[in-house]
């Protein structure tokens, strides 16, 4: 989407003129820890997209993986980066629970995620009876709240994941095979990509990365909050979307959702320099996502009226002129 | 089917009789494949699979027989007019999103125009004072106009359902705060409280209007011109496209009276509350799913039942107050919605494949 990045340096532009405050180190940081979440919530609904499916669970398995490793971080002995392993763990569990439904019953990805939502959240929610998890390790909160050489650790986090993610989707077998399923299920089931397991290894891919997205949270929230994850449902969709990953699938672009990110960071953090209601940021956010889809019609309607069929067909599936590659990071 | 001289195993002479009952052995292993001319235990259990609420119907008689026996308690007349209560507004919030579901797509943004519109009824019941019944049709109304919204993109923008109602539920949700305020409504006026308890041969007032409006999407669906139209469009656009069906206005249709429905499950529901609760509609989106799909109704479009979403909303009240009655955790609730939903979906499709296989 080539709009995204002017998009995004005009409003960041815009607000460091007009909010003194706003051209602020400390703002940075912030900013970038924000930026980081909600990138960190995209690449599972991303991965999942691109393969023709949805996630309506990210928030629950969130919320579960994150609670798995607090409570490993209190209660067992093993350290912190196995907790986090045992969070990635229960994430890559649930994550099977909707792959297996979804690849070997040939269900609806929609309902089958809606349905486990409920069960994961209802996990969460009664194995907490809604109190959140105190007195976490002081390592597991600098994670979230620190710095390093100014820039914050959960940033870091999330930029490394982000570029395993990319690389993952780019320049592996699997990662090119979930490519094609979404992009034509029938093609590549003739072409010998085994839809199953494409699909079972994709969902267990999402979960391990909500499960992530789920731990950072609580690492910047500095406990184990149960009830995380119920509004990721905008945000792990709108980057992606915004970015230019297909919602048919077929086609992701990493940096896409990461400035798509960045613009709903811009808009939510705007919205507070500018003292307005904080409800004004659910609004601006609903509007992004409906403008980007606006626009993305716009341009098929577009290619289509100029008789460029070609681009039409192309577009349709993959959304990049013919000649591009598949994916873009 | 050839005579005896194409039969290969007739190596020589057959008696004419014993070929003409060969013969007739043949096509009577061939009927029996007809399910027309199936025997009765095989065309039972065609009647049975071919009822789409049978989905819903099992479980609904399983969990009463389960309560019958285990708590008679629940059976009590004010357990039994709360539940039908409850029933009346799941079956109504169903209906909603099966409006949108018979053309195959959804509306996620069903929370949020319910949440808007009850901020709207109490506004202008509580605040303006206007006559109850003009709050109540200028409730709906913005309910009408909020799907409509959507509808037009939708159908006319040619935007994907799914991002357009995930987009726009939190736009809607913002603009109500925003105009609302904050305000708080405690309480609500005195008809609409009167609504709440209302009831016509002991049975809730908010029941029998959910019935109606039942009977009212039943009818549309079944016997009006636009719902029979709706439900082409959902079995294939371009079919229905192609049969002079104006297409895009029966899917502006269905959304705007999806927001209709909406709005009208959130007049329903705090009526029966007797407050307003901005977070009880949020929690809908997941029953409001698993009542028609339950029920029969499939994701695709195209074939919706309504009797299937009734049981199925009347199953979900019914699972919600015997899980209070049986003393197990509220939030096992959350984890038996989904587990119905899963379920549902299964007997779904089983039910497609079997009857598939049969010919049906």
């Amino acid at each position: 989407m080539i709009w995204l990045l002017p998009a995004n340096i005009v409003l960041f532009a815009a607000l460091s003129l007009t909010q003194p405050r706003f051209f602020s180190g400390l703002n940075f940081q912030a900013l970038l820890s924000s930026l980081a979440i909600t990138v960190a919530i995209s690449l599972g609904q991303m991965v999942v997209i691109a393969s023709g499916g949805m996630n309506i669970s990210l928030g629950s398995i969130g919320a579960l993986g994150g609670l798995a490793s607090c409570y490993a971080m209190l209660h067992s002995g093993l350290p912190l980066f196995l907790d986090f392993g045992v969070g990635l763990v229960v994430g890559a569990l649930c994550g099977t629970f909707n792959g297996f439904l979804v690849g070997q019953f040939g269900l609806s990805a929609f309902i089958v995620t809606l349905g486990s939502s409920g069960m994961f959240t209802a996990i969460a929610l009664g194995l907490t009876e809604v109190q959140p998890l105190e007195g976490l390790p002081g390592s597991f909160i600098r994670i979230g709240v620190g710095n390093l050489g100014g820039v914050p650790i959960l940033f870091v986090f999330v930029a490394c994941s982000v570029i395993l993610v990319a690389g993952f989707m780019r320049y592996t077998g699997f990662g090119r095979q979930v490519l094609a399923l979404g992009g034509n299920a029938g093609a590549s089931q003739l072409v010998g990509i085994r839809r199953r397991r494409v699909l079972m290894g994709v969902h267990l891919l999402s979960g391990v990365l909500a499960a992530w997205a789920g731990i950072l949270t609580m690492a910047q929230l500095g406990q184990g909050q149960p009830d995380i994850g119920s509004d990721w449902l905008l945000g792990s969709f709108a980057a992606p979307i915004i970015g230019g990953t297909l919602f048919a699938g077929g086609y992701l672009s990493v940096a896409g959702t990461c400035l798509g990110a960045g613009l709903l960071t811009l808009v939510s953090s705007g919205v507070v320099f500018v003292r307005l209601n904080a409800e004004w940021v659910l609004v601006l956010q609903g509007l992004v996502v409906v403008c980007a889809a606006v626009l993305e019609r716009a341009r098929l309607a577009r290619s289509l009226r100029a008789g460029r069929l070609h681009t039409y067909l192309r577009m349709g599936r993959t959304g990049r002129k013919p000649g591009r590659d598949l994916v873009r990071t | 089917m050839g005579g005896p001289e194409a039969d290969p195993r007739a190596t020589g002479q057959e008696s004419p009789t014993a070929a003409v009952a060969h013969e007739s052995r043949e096509e009577d292993a061939a009927l029996s494949r007809d399910p027309r001319h199936a025997g009765t235990a095989t065309w039972a259990r065609d009647f049975v699979v071919r009822q789409e609420a049978i989905g819903v119907a099992v479980p609904l008689m399983v969990l009463l027989a389960v309560l019958w026996f285990t708590r008679p308690g629940f059976f009590s007349t004010f357990s039994v007019e709360a539940t039908a209560a409850q029933a009346g507004i799941y079956v109504v919030v169903g209906l909603s999103q099966l409006s949108v579901l018979s053309i195959g797509q959804m509306n996620l943004a069903l929370p949020a125009i319910s949440v808007s519109s009850a901020m709207v009824l109490a506004y202008l019941s509580q605040s303006v004072k206007i006559p109850f019944v003009i709050a109540v049709l200028a409730t709906l109304l913005v309910g009408a106009i909020m799907g409509a919204l959507q509808g037009i993109l939708v159908a006319y923008g040619g935007l994907n359902a799914f991002i357009t109602t995930l987009g726009l539920a939190n736009l809607y949700m913002g603009v109500m705060f925003l105009a609302s305020g904050s305000a708080f409504y405690p309480g609500v006026s005195g008809e609409l409280a009167r609504l709440g308890t209302a009831e016509m041969l002991s049975i809730p007032l908010i029941t029998w209007i959910a019935a109606i409006v039942a009977v009212a999407v039943f009818v549309t669906f079944q016997r009006t011109v636009s719902g029979r139209e709706t439900l082409a469009v959902g079995a294939s656009n371009r079919a229905a496209l192609f049969s002079a069906i104006p297409v895009r206005r029966r899917m502006m249709l269905a959304h705007a009276f999806s927001g209709l429905l909406a709005a009208a499950a959130a007049v329903l529901a705090v009526a029966n509350l007797a407050e307003l609760d901005t977070s009880l509609g949020q929690q809908w989106l997941l029953p409001s799913f698993v009542a028609p799909v339950l029920g029969g109704s499939l994701l695709t479009g195209g074939r919706v039942t309504v009797v299937g979403t009734v049981l199925g909303g009347l199953l979900l009240a019914v699972l919600q107050s015997g899980l209070v009655v049986l003393g197990v955790n509220q939030y096992w609730y959350q984890m038996g919605l989904g587990l119905v939903l899963l379920f549902a979906i299964f007997i779904g499709q089983a039910r497609v494949r079997y009857l598939m296989g049969r010919g049906g």
